[in-house]
């Protein structure tokens, strides 16, 4: 496996045909146009097509089409599959949907409106019920509330603290005024809500008095009537709201059975989006347009065909120079394609590389395997996922990311056969196939180092054929060979350190690596400073590569990591069969705590160890390894085609390219 | 019986559990530290982000870990206890407890920060998950290498 080669494109046409070149390009989505910026040499003549305002347009009516879905979701939810994937539609059924597109575009207007609707009923109802609570206390009255006067008398409403005697008050009130009268039309804990009848010509001392009793006024803002008639008609005017919005709902909910439509659309948008955003990409004249761009090797004849056929375009296609990066694309098989989430985090190799993936998928699951080390957690997982990628059509990155898991499932199964290890069940452990970690503890923390040591120097052999690649095969030597050769004798050194093993300082290996060593460190120095063009550089940059030795040493003890979580989740696993059966008592009580402990504790342990043997095996490959021979600062190849959220075209000229190699990209 | 309080510092048991008190403790403190700052940060996002819950919940619970370690080792020296005599054993059960314990409460307390700058991160760019799983990675190492000297050292006992 490797990454696709690419060849570079370049056609120059005529203006009137731009727009119908691209359509037909969008449809292959195999072609990824370059940006180009004209040069100031040329002047006015040659520009980028402006093209803001109908982005800004597009985009306005994406938003749209996605607030109508997004309230389509709220008042008429459907369920989704956990995991999901983007219909695929054919041609023919997409040209009908834009066909319709203003009818569509329609829907989603009455969608949005009559939500706009619902938040103005809402606020509506807000205020009748404002007022309903505000003529409450007044129920008992049974005069107009808006009536303020008659002819000789005045009339106010409002209301006397809680605490008022109203005896007193009244008395008072009589004593001083006796042709008024204070009605109290609710008394509550801390306020009276209460009218008072007066004559006009005494307006003035009655109020002087009220206000010394801490009167408050309260004046009844809209409708007319009583307070019982007004009730009446604030309950009225809050059922036709409560229809009216019942029939907006409805009209949502009826209208939700276009959602199919509207999603096509949305995306229909965002096809003409990007292909608004590609004409912008190409350098244009008055008459003429240049685009240019890359695409994969293979399906290079059939575009240029088709384009020569449709289109009076001069067309040329030529293949990058040998040492000329170009964008990568990962050619993807069933198995390999499994490892592309976790190079894609570390960022792309450069086209000019070895693609790492075919080596690092085994080095990244069988250490996922060793740090989850529980084969009966292993099973799980790969049942789980396994009947997952059976099940469920998924997108791309999901299915690679659920492979991923699939096939570190089955390492760590394998693990459980190599450990004896199934759910942490101690008798089991004497089935291992090759050692027990908790018992050999620091046998296994020497052959954690002893992957690792393996592990590096595949990313040394990797760093020596990269070099190789280029032609370089004496730098290969130099680079990889010798510092393998100087690694080797320094590990023989200090085997007899190594915890778990025992060899003797003296013991014939030993010997042979001081010799080994010296070796390596004396062809390290000599060549180390090959490259420098003075004398002194010449005899000391050699020295680095020495110094390298010591990151090397600590590279070698992060590998006791393997270790660590593989005893991590064992212990913990033994720790939870332990406690599951420690309970006394009557033994169906017995047998239900223990399954609830069991199935509720295993989950947790396989969910911790898991997540820790996913990224801790990913940082082993991206330190460790990646860093003895990746160069990486690859771009990632972005074809031009449709950034769909919720349909795949199938277009028909696209099989065009599908007829020869298959190659999955599209 | 009579006894004193000197005698509580001669009894090799008391050491022992000691021991997994640090193992522990200490670390599962430093834990609960990370995971409550990593979390105060997570609920923050998911506020604006409600689709982040996921990978802010991940990045939350990596602190978490050093606990489970202290926990290990806790449960492994409680294991030993009923055959300690001798006030060396003892004494020793208390020692492996230490590096599990005091490394996992600096390793889980800046764990967390970093796994909170994680959340901040994943806010803005959540395709940077991975990245910031990795950040929060390289204060783990310290824990684990603490584990190990931990086990090795109680193998020895």
């Amino acid at each position: 496996m490797a990454v696709v080669k690419m060849n570079k494109i370049a056609v120059l046409g005529l203006a009137q045909e731009r727009s119908a070149l691209l359509k037909a390009l969008l449809k292959f989505g195999v072609l990824e146009i370059d940006q180009k910026e004209p040069d100031e040499n040329l002047g006015d003549s040659v520009y980028n097509l402006d093209v803001v305002s109908d982005l800004a347009k597009i985009d306005e009516n994406i938003s749209g089409l996605e607030r109508a879905i997004d309230i389509l979701s709220r008042y008429a939810p459907i369920k989704k599959p956990f995991l999901s994937a983007r219909r695929i539609i054919s041609e023919v059924d997409y040209d009908k949907r834009i066909n319709k597109k203003d009818e569509i575009m329609s829907y989603a207007a009455q969608i949005n409106n009559a939500e706009d609707d619902l938040t103005k009923l809402k606020a509506e109802e807000n205020n009748l019920r404002n007022q309903l609570d505000s003529i409450e206390p007044w129920i008992s009255l049974d005069m107009p509330l808006e009536l303020t006067d008659t002819r000789y008398t005045f009339i106010q409403t409002g209301s006397l603290p809680g605490r008022t005697d109203l005896k007193s008050f009244e008395e008072k009130l009589k004593s001083e005024f006796p042709e008024s009268e204070l009605v109290i039309a609710k008394s509550e804990e801390d306020i009276h809500y209460a009218v008072i009848f007066g004559m006009k010509t005494s307006e003035s001392d009655i109020m002087e008095l009220l206000r010394g009793w801490g009167w408050n006024r309260i004046t009844i803002r809209d409708g007319q009537g009583t307070a019982h008639e007004r009730k009446e008609k604030l309950k009225a005017s809050l059922k036709r709201l409560e229809k009216e919005r019942e029939n907006k709902k409805a009209l949502i909910i009826e209208l939700a059975k276009k959602r199919e439509d509207l999603e096509i659309i949305s995306d229909a948008f965002q096809a003409e989006k990007a292909r608004i955003e590609a004409k912008s990409r190409l350098l244009s004249t008055n008459k003429t347009f240049l685009l240019k761009g890359w695409l994969p090797a293979e399906h290079s004849e059939k575009v240029e065909e088709y384009i020569n056929k449709q289109f009076c375009c001069a067309v040329s296609i030529e293949e990058p120079a040998r040492d000329e990066e170009f964008p990568v694309l990962f050619k993807n098989g069933p198995i390999i394609e499994a490892i592309n989430p976790v190079i894609e985090m570390y960022g792309m190799p450069s086209s000019l590389e070895i693609d790492p993936r075919a080596i690092t998928l085994p080095f990244y699951i069988f250490m996922f395997g060793l740090m989850l080390g529980d084969g009966g957690y292993g099973l799980l997982i790969a049942l789980a996922t396994g009947f997952a990628l059976k099940k469920f059509r998924m997108e791309d990155k999901t299915r690679q990311f659920v492979k991923l898991l699939f096939f570190s499932g089955l390492a760590t199964i394998f693990a459980g056969f190599l450990y004896g290890s199934w759910f942490g069940i101690a008798s089991l452990t004497k089935t291992a196939l090759w050692i027990v970690p908790t018992e050999q503890t620091e046998l296994m923390m020497s052959y954690s180092i002893l992957i690792g040591i393996i592990h590096m120097f595949s990313g040394l052999v990797m760093k020596g054929l990269n070099l190789i690649r280029r032609g370089q095969i004496f730098d290969a030597i130099c680079d990889a060979f010798f510092v393998i050769i100087m690694y080797s004798g320094f590990i023989m050194i200090l085997l007899p350190f190594a915890p778990g093993l025992t060899i003797s300082s003296d013991s014939a290996i030993v010997q042979a690596g001081y010799k080994v060593f010296v070796i390596g460190v004396v062809l390290v120095l000599l060549t180390g400073g090959r490259k420098s063009k003075n004398i002194f550089g010449k005899i000391f940059g050699g020295l680095p590569g020495l110094y390298d030795i010591v990151g090397f040493f600590s590279d070698c003890l992060s590998y006791t990591r393997i270790l660590a979580l593989g005893l991590a989740s064992a212990i913990i696993g033994d720790i939870v069969n332990t406690l599951a059966t420690s309970f006394g008592g009557f033994i169906v009580i017995r047998v239900i705590l223990a399954s609830v402990i069991l199935v509720f504790a295993h989950a947790l342990n396989i969910g911790l160890n898991a997540l820790g043997a996913y990224v801790h095996s990913c940082r082993l490959q991206f330190l460790e390894f990646f860093g003895k021979f990746l160069e990486g600062g690859g771009v990632a190849f972005e074809p031009y085609k449709a950034k769909t959220k919720y349909i795949v075209v199938d277009y028909e000229s696209a099989a065009v390219l599908n007829s020869g190699t298959k190659t999955g990209i599209l | 019986m009579d006894l004193k309080f000197v005698d509580l510092f001669l009894n090799p048991k008391v050491w022992a559990f000691l021991g997994a008190v640090i193992a522990f403790m200490v670390a599962a403190l430093g834990s609960s530290k990370a995971c409550g700052i990593s979390g105060q940060a997570a609920a923050g996002v998911v506020t604006e982000e409600p689709s982040r819950f996921a990978a802010t919940m991940i990045l939350q619970a990596l602190p978490a870990t050093q606990a489970i370690y202290g926990f290990v080792i806790a449960f492994m020296i409680v294991g030993k206890i009923p055959a300690v005599e001798t006030l060396e054993t003892g004494l020793a059960l208390m020692a492996t407890g230490v590096p599990v314990g005091v490394v996992g409460y600096m390793s889980a307390t800046w764990q967390g920060k970093v796994s909170t700058a994680g959340i901040h991160l994943v806010a803005k760019r959540p395709e940077a998950l991975g990245n910031a799983i990795i950040y929060a990675l390289m204060v783990e190492m310290f824990a684990i290498l603490s584990l190990v000297v931990s086990i090795l050292m109680l193998n020895q006992i």
